[in-house]
């Protein structure tokens, strides 16, 4: 990983010394934090202080209305961004003025017609722009590793393997419209990651429902190869105690995530 | 042919705009709220609810599977809300546990009157069977909404409060799923009743510390199948009179493996629930809660068309008359054919209508509301097949949203149905209830529905706030309109007043 540029380091530090508002809830204590917090990354030139683009967002000294120059980071955020204006809720009131680039580290608020977001951190000078963009990239990167990690810890079991077969029944339902409809996977083990294995096969359960409740859990199918993250008494639910699941989109990892799960069970430890 | 096109046209006109423009037709405003910066959106946007603040009706808040964009928040799922009356709106992530395909999971939310205060009840995105009651006073912040009550082993919580004397009245009915108790193997019962309908009430919920007053009640006064269907619904009078209505699951149900025979039950209490919701009695048990209708057979999750059924409930109070009140269920053990009813007490609940007030077959999600005037609306969707519908794709059924208006002993539906949408937009696309609601006289209600852009398809005038070319039937992410994005399910706001 590249080392944080100082002007960066120097923004975040500074943010730290001054990030008071109220919206910001907690202070930023390192740039890391900055960077995990800060949702919404981008370039943009203040147009205008003390007034907003939406109405439902009152106009002060702590808002600014700002053009957009370049998006660095933001899942989820509008294709067409570039060249529109923005309001963004200041970290520090005043700490930007009209004809200012700068780059924005925030979190997004509200979206409508225009969009409204919330400084985690006051912004300066926007510098290079690839710059920041490799830094952030390189701060998303590690932030999945944490989340991976964090999953993997959790975990009692993480094996590579093959799906043999796929039944139902057997397992306790709910009498509800969030019925999981629990169907059993037999899992072949061809290496185990973390975690005993007692034999070579493991049986995970998982729900076959797409309902609301259900329908982000991943759905096993014969043949299916992966690396499986299995938890024990996951859902939380009664009777299921000691089945072995895979409920969460991370438990399920394809299997050219080997090394990095490797290498991460193993910083684990 | 062009003969025949300019005499629909004309026909159109005179059904639709000409007892508009001379002021005899009712005002309809119909919105699809998903924003314009949300434009490149596809997911299945379905079982919306609505809150209006009674004391400010600009202010609205619409709830639905949506998860919120994670520039935003991972962590709290979306309201959309309206500062103007439903005419434009925006996204907010402020409710806790947001999953990163359907946002939260059931969700309903009220206003209660002057305070201000939004309530929620949810079941959580980020766990499962988890309720939780919320509550902010400022839907518009960033600051999420704060956690009042966590409980785990919930379904369908739905909140109905009533201010009063400075007090916000909040009352959550429920089913709790942690007291069922079916002997039948497939289910993993731990609970000793199964008398699971159940309400939490708080007597002043704005500001109080967690829990904020709100405990559990059990309302099931007979024995069960083992558990009670899901919905459990409240209906609030200003005098203090509060219904609730739910379906008892009769112990000779097929307990929902394929099928439940149920009862719509009907509760009153006449002080804001002090008195256990005991004020009616039903004459043939003897039991609290009068039974409306017995012995109904209810398909358990089959599919209409592309939606599942199988517990649709709705009440209203008349707000002029506390003992004027309206209960409708669905009902149907072939879900190819499930039935929405209607029936009407006018003596607080004591004794029913025999028969129905209105019948519609092939339909499901109905609510009920009663304005000011005492006028009851009713909305609902209904399958029709082979339907009129303009589409993309496949199939020949549609959905059609209808909202009806009672004036005397006759029903009188608009004009032309508020939405009539190909259901060919994957499953689950209306969600298990829509929501419909007064203030004054003018109703507001929300229902979901695919989103394909011919005009023909909604009620005239409808607005998109998202990128849309009505021309070529496509919606696009971008305001340039170069991308293209799939149709997909979206919610519906909508006001009605004569």
């Amino acid at each position: 990983m590249r080392p944080i540029p100082l002007w960066i380091f120097l923004t975040f530090s500074l943010a730290c010394l001054l990030c008071a508002d109220g919206n910001s809830k907690q202070a930023p204590s390192n740039p890391d934090d900055i960077l995990n917090r800060a949702t919404f990354v981008f370039i943009g030139t203040v147009s205008k202080g003390n007034a907003t683009t939406m109405p439902d967002v009152k106009a002060s000294d702590s808002t600014v209305v700002v053009r957009v120059d370049e998006v660095i980071d933001g899942s989820g955020a509008p294709p067409d961004l570039a060249g529109k204006e923005i309001t963004v809720q200041l970290a520090q009131p005043g700490s930007v003025r009209a004809g200012q680039k700068a780059a924005f580290f925030t979190r997004g608020w509200l979206m409508g017609e225009s969009m409204a977001v919330i400084e985690v951190a006051p912004s300066r000078e926007a510098g290079n722009s690839q710059q920041v963009r490799e830094i952030v990239q390189a701060a998303r990167h590690k932030s999945a590793d944490d989340a991976l990690q964090n999953e993997i810890a959790t975990a009692e079991i993480v094996v590579a393997g093959r799906v043999t077969g796929v039944s139902s029944g057997g397992l306790p339902e709910f009498p509800s419209e969030h019925t999981p409809q629990w169907k059993k996977a037999a899992i072949v083990v061809e290496s185990i990651l973390k975690g005993h294995v007692a034999a070579r096969t493991v049986t995970v359960a998982f729900p076959a429902s797409v309902d609301p409740v259900w329908g982000s859990s991943p759905k096993f199918k014969e043949g299916q190869q992966a690396i499986w993250l299995l938890h024990r008494n996951q859902a939380q639910l009664p009777g299921m105690e000691n089945q072995l699941t895979a409920l969460k989109p991370l438990d399920v990892q394809s299997r050219d995530q080997l090394e990095r799960i490797q290498r991460l069970v193993k910083s684990g430890r | 042919m062009m003969h025949l096109q300019s005499f629909r046209a004309l026909r159109l006109f005179f059904i639709l705009a000409l007892p508009a423009l001379i002021g005899c037709g009712p005002k309809v405003k119909l919105v699809d709220i998903i924003p314009a910066t949300q434009s490149g959106e596809t997911g299945s946007d379905s079982e919306p609810n609505i809150a209006v603040d009674p004391a400010h009706p600009h202010r609205i808040v619409i709830s639905a599977f949506t998860p919120c964009p994670p520039m935003i928040s991972t962590t709290e799922a979306p309201i959309y809300f309206s500062t103007n009356g439903g005419d434009t709106w925006h996204l907010n992530c402020i409710v806790p546990g947001n999953n990163a395909i359907y946002g939260t999971g059931d969700i309903t939310l009220r206003f209660a009157g002057s305070s201000g205060v939004l309530y929620a009840g949810i079941l959580r995105g980020d766990r499962f069977l988890q309720l939780n009651i919320l509550r902010t006073a400022d839907f518009t912040s960033a600051t999420p909404m704060t956690v009042l009550v966590q409980r785990d082993l919930e379904d369908q919580p739905y909140t109905q409060p009533h201010a009063h004397s400075g007090t916000d009245r909040v009352y959550i009915g429920n089913n709790n799923i942690a007291d069922c108790n079916i002997p039948n193997p497939i289910f993993h019962c731990t609970g000793t009743t199964g008398q699971s309908s159940s309400v939490d009430p708080s007597l002043d919920a704005a500001t109080a510390a967690p829990p904020a007053g709100f405990s559990t009640q059990v309302l099931e006064d007979r024995a069960t199948c083992g558990q009670d269907l899901p919905p459990v619904r409240p209906a609030i009078h200003r005098s203090g009179v509060v219904y609730l209505a739910y379906l008892r699951n009769d112990p000779g149900s097929g307990c929902f493996i394929g099928t439940n025979t149920a009862d719509v039950v009907v509760l009153r209490d006449d002080n804001w629930g002090a008195g256990g919701y005991k004020a009616l009695t039903d004459p043939g048990d003897g039991k609290f809660g009068v039974r409306v209708a017995t012995g109904l057979v209810m398909s358990w999750l089959g599919d209409l068309g592309l939606e599942r059924v199988g517990a649709q409930l709705s009440i209203a109070v008349d707000p002029k008359d506390s003992q004027k009140v309206y209960v409708a269920w669905g009902d149907g053990a072939n879900p190819n054919n499930f039935t929405l009813h209607v029936r009407r007490s006018t003596d607080g609940g004591k004794t029913w209508s025999a028969s129905d007030l209105k019948t519609v077959s092939t339909a499901t999600n109905p609510a009920l509301a009663i304005n000011d005037d005492g006028r009851v609306g009713f909305l609902y969707q209904q399958l029709v097949n082979p339907g009129t519908c303009k589409r993309s794709g496949g199939g020949t059924s549609c959905w059609e949203t209808h909202f009806e208006r009672l004036k005397g002993s006759k029903w009188k539906d608009l004009p032309h149905p508020l939405a009539n949408v190909a259901d060919n937009a994957g499953g689950f696309p209306l969600g298990d209830y829509v929501h419909l609601m007064a203030v004054e006289d003018k109703f507001y209600g929300v229902f979901s529905a695919n989103n394909y852009p011919d005009t023909a398809n909604f009620y005239p005038n409808v607005k998109y706030q998202r990128q849309v070319d009505w021309s070529t039937h496509q919606l696009f992410s971008d305001a340039a309109h170069t991308m293209v994005v799939s149709h997909s399910v979206d919610p519906f706001f909508f006001t009605v007043e004569d």
